[in-house]
């Protein structure tokens, strides 16, 4: 088939995948320690909203006819992936705002003026069980969304490059992994606002987090190749797109090798000594650039790779 | 019984001169680039000067379980009466999901109308009691056309008399057209 999904989807699926992870990151972050990780949560939350509102703009200008994208929100299909995304995304988009909103808020902004009349905001404590309450209930949301990018993909027999649970899988941790490298840049730019401990754990946390999902990423990467290979020959044609085809290059290249393999020799190399010794002072801002560049290149890869090639396979 | 309408394929009866693509265009104002029917053609068989070759003609399998239904967003494809699946226009936002979860390739993206879009068994024609514009208009009467729930209907004896085969089945989605290629 001629392709009919291009760039745009590619984007969307990859900045809809980037929010869930930063969002979901950021919660856990806040919900397990609130004190030492306020700095990472709170740089996460601040972005999370934003690529996701990007990628559904995108999404809606991808459609033949944009003006009528309000059909997806009068109804819900149970059957289809795309409609229960559509609403995920919706729920999701709102709670990132209001979740942001919830960190920028407390101790600065006592009252809002709407029209002529100003309202007093709730007080700072309760702000920040809401916050909690927002956490707690965007992070299955998010989970939802990250999964779905893979599912609206996967569920489908006619195209076996995607068919199978695996892409579901890889494409949520995916997610995590590069919101936890944008993260890890976005905490390296203001590295000395914060105490050098502190530094020290935010950096644990991060490395050590995406080292954890870069690892499950080889492990999804692996049976999916081999999987794909043994099976039927509908199957089997359609990883060749992968093992000598045309996305050959891109996939283990772009993704593999810059997405996956350099960034954990890299992250390795930076959290042995960090864990080893104790007052060990992190690498340079240099470092963290570098992994978290390559990570998001990486993430954006596998999504290009999955758009384009899934389209090329075809069944029988 | 309501009538349940398919299309039984003689392979070896295309002479592949396309009047099927061109009466559909016609009828149902296909743009030029796009065609909702097709002919493939199987690998020359045996040496020369004994060789062969048999075209397949091809359009929307009109699906039992059709997938393009199930993965729309907005509920614009449906398994509409008569066994014929239908693609609402109004309806249709042009994601072109359903262009991906479709084994047979049979639907085609309307740049122009911004909306996806298909054969649908020239329903128009069929609720007059007409067949198809592509059935019609065979000069060897390759496609035939009928009523599977009237076992007197010419399709059910062609079943019953050929041994048939259905493309892709193993995709699971139930395609409704026929082919005898003895």
């Amino acid at each position: 088939m001629h392709h009919q999904w291009e760039n745009l989807v590619v984007v969307y699926l990859y900045f809809g995948g980037l929010s869930a992870g930063l969002f979901i990151l950021s919660a856990l972050c806040s919900l397990v320690a609130p004190a030492r990780l306020e700095r990472l949560s709170r740089v996460a939350a601040m972005v999370a909203p934003f690529p996701v509102a990007i990628g559904c703009l995108l999404l809606v200008f991808d459609l033949g006819s944009p003006w009528r994208f309000w059909r997806l929100f009068s109804t819900i299909e149970w059957t289809s992936p795309m409609s229960i995304g559509s609403w995920l995304l919706v729920a999701f988009t709102g709670l990132a705002f209001l979740y942001m909103l919830l960190w920028l808020l407390p101790g600065r902004v006592r009252r809002i003026r709407l029209g002529k009349r100003y309202v007093s905001l709730p007080s700072d404590a309760t702000m920040l069980t809401l916050r909690r309450i927002v956490a707690v209930v965007g992070v299955p949301t998010g989970l939802g969304v990250g999964i779905y990018t893979g599912v609206l993909l996967g569920a489908i027999p006619a195209r076996p490059f995607w068919n199978t649970p695996m892409v579901a899988i890889l494409f949520l941790f995916s997610a995590l992994s590069t919101a936890a490298a944008l993260m890890m840049m976005l905490a390296a730019r203001r590295a000395d606002a914060v105490a050098p401990e502190v530094r020290q754990i935010e950096q644990k946390v991060l490395i050590g987090a995406d080292i954890g999902i870069i690892l499950m990423e080889i492990f999804l990467v692996i049976p999916y190749i081999l999987h794909n290979a043994l099976s039927t020959a509908s199957q089997a044609s359609s990883i060749e797109l992968v093992l000598g085809g045309p996305y050959t290059a891109p996939f283990w290249i772009g993704f593999v090798l810059i997405g996956l393999l350099i960034p954990l020799v890299i992250e390795l190399f930076e959290i042995v000594p960090l864990v080893a010794k104790k007052d060990h002072q992190p690498h340079g801002r240099l470092l963290a650039y570098l992994t978290g560049v390559q990570v998001l290149i990486g993430g954006f890869m596998l999504r290009w790779v999955f758009v384009f090639a899934g389209q090329e396979s075809y069944f029988g | 019984m309501t009538p349940r309408y398919v299309i039984v394929v003689f392979n070896q009866k295309c002479v592949r001169c396309k009047a099927c693509a061109v009466a559909c265009r016609a009828e149902n104002d296909v743009p030029e680039e796009y065609s909702r029917n097709w002919i493939t053609e199987s690998p020359e068989r045996g040496e020369f000067p004994n060789l062969g070759i048999t075209f397949e003609p091809g359009q929307c399998m009109q699906c039992d379980n059709p997938h393009c239904a199930r993965v729309c967003p907005v509920g614009a494809t449906d398994k509409g009466e008569h066994g014929v699946v239908h693609i609402n226009t109004d309806t249709c936002i042009g994601c072109r999901y359903c262009m991906m979860a479709c084994p047979y390739d049979a639907r085609y993206y309307d740049r122009e109308r911004g909306i996806v879009d298909k054969c649908n068994y020239c329903y128009g024609r069929v609720r007059s009691g007409r067949e198809p514009a592509c059935v019609a208009t065979c000069p060897s009467r390759a496609r035939v056309f009928g009523d599977i729930n009237d076992p007197q209907s010419e399709v059910s004896r062609l079943l019953a008399k050929y041994r048939t085969q259905r493309r892709k089945v193993e995709a699971g989605t139930g395609p409704q057209i026929y082919y005898v290629e003895g």
